[in-house]
């Protein structure tokens, strides 16, 4: 069959897997939650097909602007770490009876 | 083991008889896994003065209990106290992290913002913030305990009391919610470019 249907079919070379695979999986390997042969697969359909790079690349953009968010809060939550930090110490030194 | 655990557990050298089997085990899997606790605590509440009441009181739970723990997964273990704590406490008031509204569309509607806020410089994590404020709970939940505080499938499921399927299916669909209102707010790239 010629590749360019191969290529409408989201398929990208032998072994590899297509579009519809991929966006179920996508995800999962960008959490790093997938064996390595299929991230392998993964990896080497987003750097061939367009469409699912840029879904791989909004994804991973959104997933960094979320954990920025952790950073932004730390300052927030920092001091009462500090007093529970305090607490726990307390309650080791002093157990309830 | 932290510097926080070992000064917990250096305290303890000023007891007489030494630190029992449960001060050891507390210091070990419970002092490191304080901050985590009050994040998680924090995403619960809505005040902070309950956020901390909730970690003390879970704290003291951990503390009675750690002699039964089997020392595997302490995170998820602590995890679930919290979460049971802040049951045990609020349900009757809130039931935070309950809601099983299942239809992620009555939920979809955007933010009010006004249109100066519309017309403000805004970068790809004020998009981002809007679009996650947006989601339903549940969605929302998922996305903050995994995207934001780090935590694994498998702690956050043990938080929300749900399967790690679960967790999986919500934090992909609230993901692709916020990509899917990113591109209707036309923050969209091509690719390669920022």
């Amino acid at each position: 069959m010629p590749s360019v249907f191969n290529r409408a079919a989201g398929n990208h070379g032998p072994g590899s897997i297509g579009c519809t695979r991929t966006l179920l999986k996508l995800q999962s390997y960008l959490d790093g939650d997938l064996d390595e042969a299929t991230a392998r697969k993964i990896l080497r359909h987003i750097d061939a097909c367009e469409r699912c790079g840029l879904r791989a690349e909004a994804y991973t953009a959104v997933k960094a602007a979320l954990a920025r968010r952790r950073e932004a809060e730390a300052g927030e939550v920092g001091p009462m770490v500090g007093r529970l930090q305090a607490f726990a110490s307390d309650l080791v030194s002093n157990p309830p009876r | 083991m932290t510097a926080d655990a070992e000064r917990v557990l250096a305290s303890m050298d000023v007891l007489e008889a030494g630190p029992t089997v449960q001060q050891v085990l507390f210091t070990k899997y419970v002092v490191p896994e304080i901050e985590v606790m009050t994040r998680v605590a924090r995403a619960m509440t809505t005040q902070k003065a309950d956020a901390e009441d909730l970690v003390q009181e879970a704290l003291i739970r951990a503390y009675n209990a750690i002699e039964k723990f089997d020392g595997r997964h302490p995170r998820a273990w602590l995890l679930t106290i919290v979460r049971n704590t802040e049951y045990n406490r609020h349900r009757k008031r809130r039931p935070f992290l309950l809601d099983d509204a299942d239809d992620i569309s009555k939920h979809d509607s955007p933010t009010a913002s006004t249109p100066e806020e519309q017309l403000v410089d805004r970068t790809l994590d004020d998009f981002v913030e809007t679009a996650y404020k947006a989601l339903p709970d549940k969605y929302r939940d998922a996305v903050r305990l995994v995207d934001i505080e780090g935590l694994s499938y498998a702690e956050a499921a043990a938080v929300l009391d749900t399967p790690v399927g679960t967790i999986m299916s919500r934090l992909h669909r609230g993901r692709k919610a916020i990509r899917n209102r990113l591109l209707s707010d036309g923050f969209a790239r091509n690719r390669g470019k920022s």
